[in-house]
């Protein structure tokens, strides 16, 4: 064993204190730098040589400390947990988003929302009852509906808009998603390539990790990690980053639903999760769904108000259904805006069994020869000793339009129940439109106030009879004001629960951002400790150094000198 | 926040604390903002429940706001129809005086034709009472389009149908009286019998005693519709008061389901701001030391 054993032992210790020093230093430095993690030496003791020899032998102890590699302190578990925490919880951030926008956009409950339309729209109906004489309370009538059919076209344009702006984010996301993927594909490379020569990654592969947390948000990427240091990182099972190399992703809006497509094989990704995934199903299910929600509103609205308005239809009383006195019933009626024709029934006894039958056959051809067969069907019900109920339906897309022919009672006689507007024309209909985003007050009564169907045939020419039924589907169970109302609960029912899952979802992150910090969090306590200690350790080797020195000296001036 | 079984970095603890004084300030922010809307049903979500009810009674109190307009015109319509069928039973009374006059008394044909010319009068006031208008319409005219109810020949024009007005959300009731209903179908009519009335009192006062006897008839018919008249009206009168009294109560409870209740909602609001100063100072003393003030 050499004599200058002892100096390279300290040498040793004094390389590994200052190591140790100085990474103490850089915790330091980054205390407060984003996705650092705290490195520290690893140190192992050097033994002596363990070779066996023939001849020689080694007399020494131990040859002083190495640093064995630099160790960063990340936990892969967490990590992982956290990555879909991340992506949970901004899945979510996006559902509360859209639902609170929801919520703002229909501004109930208040005055200024659809409830308070449709109650403006009902006592319009009663005002014009109460006087339906009277031009101004019509002309008020055809205002709040516009307003109200106005309201749904806004409300739903308002929807489709947000779906829109939505699809636009998420295509900005997706390719956010593309250049981050790539550049952690990029360092994965880096990363590997170092250690392969063995040099410490701990600095670079901080930030690719820094990275992975920005996929997670994006996209809950679900992480493995990979050989030397690298990362695989995929979505749903499918690799998006494996090593050094990524896969892209594109956005697919051709059609409904949205998709998000792999470049490679179109073949749709399943994105659930982060905001990608939110925004996902922001765009098909929960916009779209709230659409057809109001887009049912809108045609129980229609549907209501209709059947009240343009139903041609009478009931002739059990007393009444012997006209084999009256002659010729007759009215006139019109096929889509056309020339009104006369129709002309035979009034006969249709008093027993069979009289709805006749009756009905009699009315069909009567309707048939004035506006063409197969345009409208006449329905005719009811056994013998009571009433018949007698219809008219114009088929498809036909509108029929009723009036009195003259003096001729026909009309109010077959056809009494039908609503007729200020100028004797029955039939019209209300409302039109098949969605929230079409509903509008139908052409034929735009503008024109005595169009609107206050009273019925056989009301007389005041009668305000059928504005007074209309009025009162504002209270009606099943009427599209309750219909609304449920809507509005359900949108806040489920506003509600999801703000309640995010609130929920943000404090397990939280959580777990804890647990992470926890474990790779600089504590400047510790790091003081630490340098305290590589200090004192440094002192002691430096005093080791000269207690070997001076015992060399000992040696090299002391000894040889006896007698001198 | 979870108190930690963790390791404390000092950056876990700085954003612990930013993230707690976050609450915190969260917590507070929102009872200022229902402090100061007065409000605290701001959008569905902050109770589903409360939102239908505060939806509900919104369309409600509309309802009852119409309902009421729908009730002074019930009032309007039963009480001038009222007023005039009662003026219409006291001319009554004194044609069943005249013409009870004229029988008993031995009276010449001049004191005679001065009573027939009174019931003559008489007839020509209840025809003006007949045609007695309510907002340009006819009271006893039903729908017909025409202002008159019977044409200066005493002959009914007008159309007789029920006029109803909604006074209750579901409940109707009829607010005019037809006049054929009131004074007699065409040709069997108050107006024919007074003039005969007039006749015989002027030349055949024999007759005299069965026309009176319908003139009873005829009476008795109008004072039921008088009856009738009144109960509806006292109906309507009743809904009215209801119906104020209604919205009074909607408003109430309106108010209670949106509106914010001041006494709590402000000791609410100082307890936040005390929590968020107590949270203020804690984090000023937690996040300020380190061993670096205790080594030299």
């Amino acid at each position: 064993m050499s004599d200058f054993a002892g100096l390279r032992v300290a040498l040793s210790s004094l390389y590994a204190q200052r190591r140790g020093l100085e990474l103490a230093g850089h915790n330091v430095a980054n205390a407060n730098t984003e996705g650092y993690s705290r490195q520290r030496v690893d140190m192992v003791n050097v033994g002596p040589p363990l070779v066996p020899a023939f001849w020689s032998r080694w007399q020494g102890d131990g040859g002083g400390v190495e640093v064995s590699q630099v160790l960063r302190y990340r936990d892969q578990f967490l990590e992982i947990r956290a990555a879909l925490e991340h992506g949970a919880n901004a899945h979510l951030t996006q559902s509360r988003n859209a639902l609170d926008r929801l919520e703002q956009l229909f501004a109930e409950p208040g005055d200024l929302g659809l409830a308070g339309q449709f109650g403006e729209f009902w006592a319009g109906w009663d005002d014009v009852a109460n006087n339906p004489a009277g031009a101004a309370g019509r002309i008020q009538l055809l205002e709040r509906a516009d307003t109200l059919a106005t309201g749904f076209n806004e409300a739903s344009n308002a929807i489709t808009q947000m779906r829109l702006d939505t699809i636009s984010e998420l295509s900005t996301v997706v390719d956010e998603i593309n250049a981050t993927a790539a550049t952690v594909a990029q360092l994965n490379q880096a990363i590997k390539n170092a250690s392969v020569a063995g040099l410490t990654t701990n600095d670079i592969q901080d930030r690719r990790d820094l990275l992975v947390g920005k996929l997670a948000d994006l996209v809950g990427v679900t992480i493995r990690p990979g050989e030397y240091g690298q990362v695989n990182l995929s979505i749903a099972g499918t690799q998006l980053v494996s090593e050094e190399r990524v896969e892209e992703l594109t956005l697919d809006t051709s059609a409904a639903p949205v998709v998000i497509r792999w470049v490679k094989d179109s073949f749709p990704a399943s994105v659930s999760s982060g905001t990608a995934g939110g925004k996902l199903e922001v765009i098909n299910t929960t916009l779209p769904g709230y659409q057809a929600d109001l887009d049912a509103v809108a045609v129980q609205l229609r549907a209501d108000v209709n059947a009240l308005h343009s139903a041609i239809s009478g009931a002739l009383p059990v007393a009444s259904r012997d006209q084999s006195a009256s002659g010729n019933l007759q009215f006139d009626m019109s096929l889509n805006g056309g020339a009104f024709a006369t129709v002309t029934v035979a009034g006969a006894d249709w008093t027993a069994a069979g009289g709805a039958a006749a009756l009905q056959a009699s009315m069909q051809a009567a309707v048939d020869a004035a506006i063409g067969a197969g345009n409208a069907t006449v329905a005719v019900t009811g056994a013998a000793g009571v009433p018949l109920v007698i219809s008219i339906t114009p088929t498809g897309t036909n509108a029929t339009r009723v009036r009195a022919l003259g003096a001729n009672t026909g009309f109010s006689t077959l056809l009494g129940g039908t609503a007729v507007g200020a100028d004797g024309i029955g039939g019209r209909r209300f409302f039109e439109g098949t969605t929230s985003a079409d509903l509008h007050v139908s052409a034929d009564i735009a503008g024109n106030g005595n169009a609107i169907g206050a009273g019925v045939a056989s009301g007389g020419p005041v009668d305000g009879s059928r504005a007074l039924e209309i009025a009162e589907l504002a209270t009606s169970a099943s009427g599209p004001d309750s219909l609304y109302r449920s809507f509005i609960v359900s949108l806040g029912v489920e506003a509600q629960t999801t703000q309640r899952r995010q609130e929920i979802q943000e404090v397990s992150m939280e959580r777990v951002d804890e647990a992470r910090n926890g474990a790779s969090g600089v504590s400047i306590d510790e790091e003081m400790v630490n340098m305290v200690q590589f200090q004192q350790a440094y002192a002691a080797a430096a005093r080791f150094m000269t207690a070997i020195d001076q015992m060399l000296e000992t040696l090299i001036r002391g000894t040889g000198v006896v007698g001198r | 926040m979870p108190s930690s079984e963790f390791r404390i970095a000092h950056t876990s603890l700085a954003r612990r604390s930013l993230n707690n004084l976050q609450d915190n300030l969260t917590r507070l922010a929102r009872v200022q903002d229902e402090v100061s809307s007065m409000k605290k049903l701001r959008k569905p979500s902050d109770s589903p429940v409360d939102t239908v009810s505060a939806m509900r009674l919104r369309s409600d109190m509309g309802r009852n706001e119409q309902i009421s307009r729908n009730l002074d015109d019930a009032m309007g319509w039963l009480g001038v129809a009222d007023n005039a069928i009662t003026s219409t039973v006291e001319q009554l009374a004194r044609v069943r005086d005249l013409a009870i006059q004229a029988r008993n008394a031995s009276s010449d044909s001049v004191a005679r034709g001065a009573l027939a010319s009174e019931v003559e009068k008489i007839r020509e006031s209840i025809l003006g009472l007949a045609n007695t208008q309510f907002n340009g319409r006819a009271v006893f005219g039903g729908t017909a389009s025409t202002t008159a109810a019977y044409d200066s020949s005493a002959t009914y024009v007008g159309f007789s149908s029920v006029i109803e007005r909604t006074i209750a959300p579901g409940v109707r009731v009829q607010v005019n009286v037809n006049g054929d209903d009131l004074f007699g179908t065409p040709g069997d009519d108050l107006f024919g019998e007074l003039t005969l009335l007039a006749n015989a009192i002027r030349t055949n006062p024999a007759d005299l005693d069965t026309l009176v006897t319908d003139l009873d008839t005829r009476t008795t018919t109008v004072q039921t519709r008088l009856g009738e008249v009144g109960a509806r009206f006292n109906r309507v009168e009743t809904m009215k008061d209801r119906n104020s009294a209604d919205a009074l109560t909607m408003k109430q409870n309106l108010s209670n389901v949106e509106d914010t209740d001041m006494a709590q909602v402000l000791m609410e609001l100082r307890m936040q701001e005390v929590a968020y100063q107590a949270a203020l100072q804690a984090t000023a003393r937690a996040i300020q030391p380190s061993l670096i003030d205790f080594l030299r």
